[in-house]
C-alpha cells in the first residue's frame, strides 16, 4: 500500500516511471519475477538484442549492463552497398540511446580485459570490475592473418571490409579508382564465415557498379570452398547470366600468397591472379574474448564445438559448455546455424528468455526455434533472399532446419528489393529501438 | 558441471507445447509471478510484458516474426500486432499451400506446426492494444 502511494505521488511529480526505474532499478516496481545482474559484452546484433529483450521480457528486476567500446554500431548488413555509393556508413550507424532510455540498459563504453569465472566478475578496460550472475559474450568475429607480403603502404591497401567501418571506406575509394580495363579480386574464406551469401552479394553489386558507372570491368571471385556457400541458384544465375561478362567464379581456390607490391593473389590450385584491387577476406575465428581469454571457451565439448576457433554452447540457453554462467551468442558461437546478424538476433531472444527463466527458477524452453533470413541485392534494383527456420533437435542437441529447409527465392526481383528495405529497417528496429 | 542450473528445465514448458490454442491460452502463462500489486501492473510502461498476459511458448515462437514485423509485431510497415488470431491462422494456412520459394512468408508458414501457428497467432493478436 505504501509503495502504491509512493508510485502515485511519483507520477504526480511528472517524473517518468521508466526513468525512475532505470535510475533506481527498484526490483519490486515491475511485475516480473526475475532478479539478478546480467553483463552483456559486445553491442552488435546479438549483444544489443539480448540486452533489450532481457529488460523487455525480464523487467526492471534484471540489472542489465552492456559493455561496448564504440558509441555507434555500424551495420555490416547493407555495407556492400556503401562500396557502390548506394548507402553511406552514416546511414548504417545505430546508437544505443534507445537501449538505455526506453529499456533501462546501462551502457558502458569500454571493453572487457579479464573474466573471473569463479568469482563471476569481469574487469573492464576502464579499471572497473563488475560482478555478474550471468555473463553474455557477443564479441563477433576476428580474423586469422593473411599470407601477405609487400611494403607497409601497399599492404595497407589489402582490406577485408568484412567489419563495416574504415576498411569499407578504403575499399570504396579503391573501387572508385577502377577503370573498365581493371580487375577486382575478392577472396572467400573457408567456411564457417560471417554471412554466407555476403561475398557473392559483394561480387554482384561491385559488378553491377562497374557495368553501370565504369562501362565494364572484371570481378574474379577466388573461393576457398568447393562451391557456392549460399543461394547456388540465384548466384549461379547472377554469375552466368546477369553479370556474365564481368564475374569469373573460381572454386577450390585456397590463397597461398598475396603480393601487395605486384598486386597478385596466388592460389593452391588455380594459379596466380593480378588485380587493380584485392579484397581479401581472411579465415574467421571468434572474437579475442573467446579465443584468448584463457577460459577454454573455444575448446568447449559437445555437439556444437569447433576446437580452438568458436565457442561451443548449449543452444537451449547459449551457455558455454565449458564455462558455467557464461553465454556466447552470434558469430562467436559454434552452432549449426549460420553466422549473420538476423540469426544472432534470433539466438539472442532464445538466450534472453532462457536467462530470465534461469534467474527466476523457471524452466527453460525445451524446443526453441530460430530463423535466419537474408535479402541480397543482385543489382541496384533487384534482390534475392535466403531463409531457413531452425528447430531444436533433442537427439543431437543442435538446431536443425525444419519445414522446407534452407530455401532461396525463385529469382532476383524488384519486389524482393522492396522487401529487403523493409526487412533491414525492421530488423534494426527490433534490435536497437 | 554440477553448478549448471539447467537440470530442471522443461517441466513447465513440456506441459504447454503440445496443446492446441483453446487450452494453451489459459495454461501456458507460466512465468514465475511475483504476485504483483495490480496497481503497479496497470502503471507498467507498455513496452514491458506483464506476467498476467504472457503466453510464454507463443512469445518464444512469435519472436521469430519480430525481425521483419517489428518487436511484438508492431512495425510501422508490415505491422501484424492486434490482428485477430483466426485471421492470422487462416493467412498462414493459405501460405502453407503455396510455393515456399515464391514468397518468404510461404517458407516461414511451412516451418511451424498447426499448434505452433495457433500459439503465435494468439500471442500476436494480443499485442499493440
Amino acid at each position: 500500500m505504501q509503495r502504491r502511494n509512493f508510485l502515485q505521488a511519483l507520477g504526480a511529480t511528472g517524473l517518468g516511471l521508466t526513468a525512475f526505474r532505470s535510475a533506481l532499478a527498484l526490483p519490486t516496481s515491475l511485475p516480473v519475477g526475475a532478479t539478478g545482474r546480467v553483463l552483456v559484452v559486445g553491442g552488435g546484433m546479438g549483444g544489443t538484442t539480448v540486452a533489450k529483450f532481457l529488460r523487455l521480457w525480464g523487467g526492471a528486476g534484471l540489472d542489465v549492463t552492456l559493455v561496448e567500446p564504440n558509441a555507434t554500431y555500424v551495420s555490416n548488413i547493407f555495407s556492400n552497398m556503401v562500396l557502390t555509393g548506394e548507402r553511406t556508413l552514416t546511414q548504417l550507424g545505430f546508437s544505443y540511446s534507445t537501449l538505455s532510455s526506453k529499456y533501462g540498459v546501462k551502457v558502458v563504453r569500454a571493453s572487457v580485459n579479464a573474466i573471473d569465472p569463479v568469482g563471476r566478475t569481469a574487469t573492464l578496460s576502464n579499471g572497473v570490475r563488475l560482478s555478474y550472475d550471468r555473463l553474455v559474450l557477443s564479441p563477433g568475429i576476428d580474423f586469422e592473418p593473411l599470407p601477405l607480403a609487400g611494403t607497409t603502404a601497399n599492404k595497407a591497401k589489402i582490406v577485408h571490409a568484412w567489419k563495416a567501418g574504415p576498411q569499407t571506406t578504403s575499399l570504396k575509394t579503391q573501387i572508385e579508382s577502377m577503370s573498365k580495363a581493371d580487375t577486382f579480386i575478392m577472396t572467400v574464406p573457408p567456411k564457417p564465415y560471417r554471412c554466407p551469401p555476403g561475398p557473392y552479394e559483394r561480387a554482384c553489386v561491385v559488378a553491377d557498379y562497374l557495368k553501370r558507372v565504369k562501362g565494364g570491368g572484371k570481378v574474379i571471385i577466388l573461393d576457398a570452398n568447393p562451391g557456392l556457400q549460399a543461394e547456388p541458384l540465384n548466384f549461379g544465375r547472377a554469375f552466368s547470366v546477369t553479370h556474365k561478362d564481368i564475374i569469373t567464379y573460381v572454386p577450390n581456390a585456397v590463397i597461398t600468397g598475396i603480393d601487395a607490391d605486384a598486386m597478385t593473389v596466388t592460389t593452391n590450385s588455380a594459379g596466380t591472379f593480378k588485380g587493380k584491387v584485392i579484397n581479401a577476406i581472411p579465415t574467421h575465428k571468434a572474437g579475442a574474448l573467446i579465443t584468448d581469454s584463457g577460459l577454454g571457451l573455444a575448446n568447449a565439448p559437445g555437439p556444437n564445438g569447433v576446437a580452438g576457433k568458436f565457442a561451443g554452447v548449449d543452444v537451449l540457453t547459449y551457455e558455454s559448455t565449458a564455462v558455467p554462467f557464461v553465454h556466447v551468442l552470434g558469430d562467436a558461437s559454434a552452432t549449426t546455424q549460420p553466422k549473420a546478424g538476423h540469426i544472432a538476433n534470433a539466438e539472442a531472444k532464445v538466450c534472453a528468455a532462457a536467462i530470465i527463466q534461469l534467474l527466476s527458477g523457471g524452466a527453460v524452453n525445451p524446443t526453441p526455434m530460430t530463423n535466419s533470413s537474408c535479402f541480397t541485392p543482385i543489382t541496384k534494383t533487384t534482390a534475392s533472399w535466403l531463409s531457413v527456420v531452425f528447430r531444436y533437435d533433442p537427439v543431437t542437441r543442435t538446431m536443425v532446419p525444419t519445414g522446407n529447409g534452407v530455401t532461396e527465392s525463385l529469382a532476383a526481383t524488384s519486389e524482393n528489393y522492396e522487401d529487403m528495405l523493409k526487412w533491414f529497417t525492421n530488423l534494426m528496429s527490433d534490435t536497437f529501438r | 558441471m554440477a553448478t549448471r542450473s539447467t537440470g530442471s528445465r522443461s517441466a513447465r514448458y513440456a506441459a504447454v507445447t503440445p496443446l492446441l490454442l483453446a487450452i494453451a491460452v489459459s495454461s501456458c502463462r507460466d512465468f514465475p509471478t511475483g504476485a504483483p500489486d495490480e496497481t503497479i501492473v496497470v502503471a507498467a510502461p507498455p513496452q514491458f510484458a506483464t506476467t498476467t498476459d504472457v503466453n510464454l511458448a507463443g512469445r518464444a515462437l512469435a519472436a521469430n516474426c519480430f525481425q521483419c514485423h517489428g518487436t511484438n509485431g508492431e512495425a510501422g510497415e508490415l505491422k501484424i500486432a492486434g490482428e485477430s488470431a483466426s485471421g492470422i491462422i487462416s493467412e498462414l494456412n493459405e501460405m502453407r499451400g503455396k510455393n515456399p520459394r515464391d514468397n518468404i512468408m510461404n517458407l516461414h508458414a511451412l516451418a511451424y506446426t498447426p499448434a505452433e501457428i495457433a500459439l503465435i497467432a494468439d500471442y500476436i493478436s494480443r499485442q499493440g492494444r
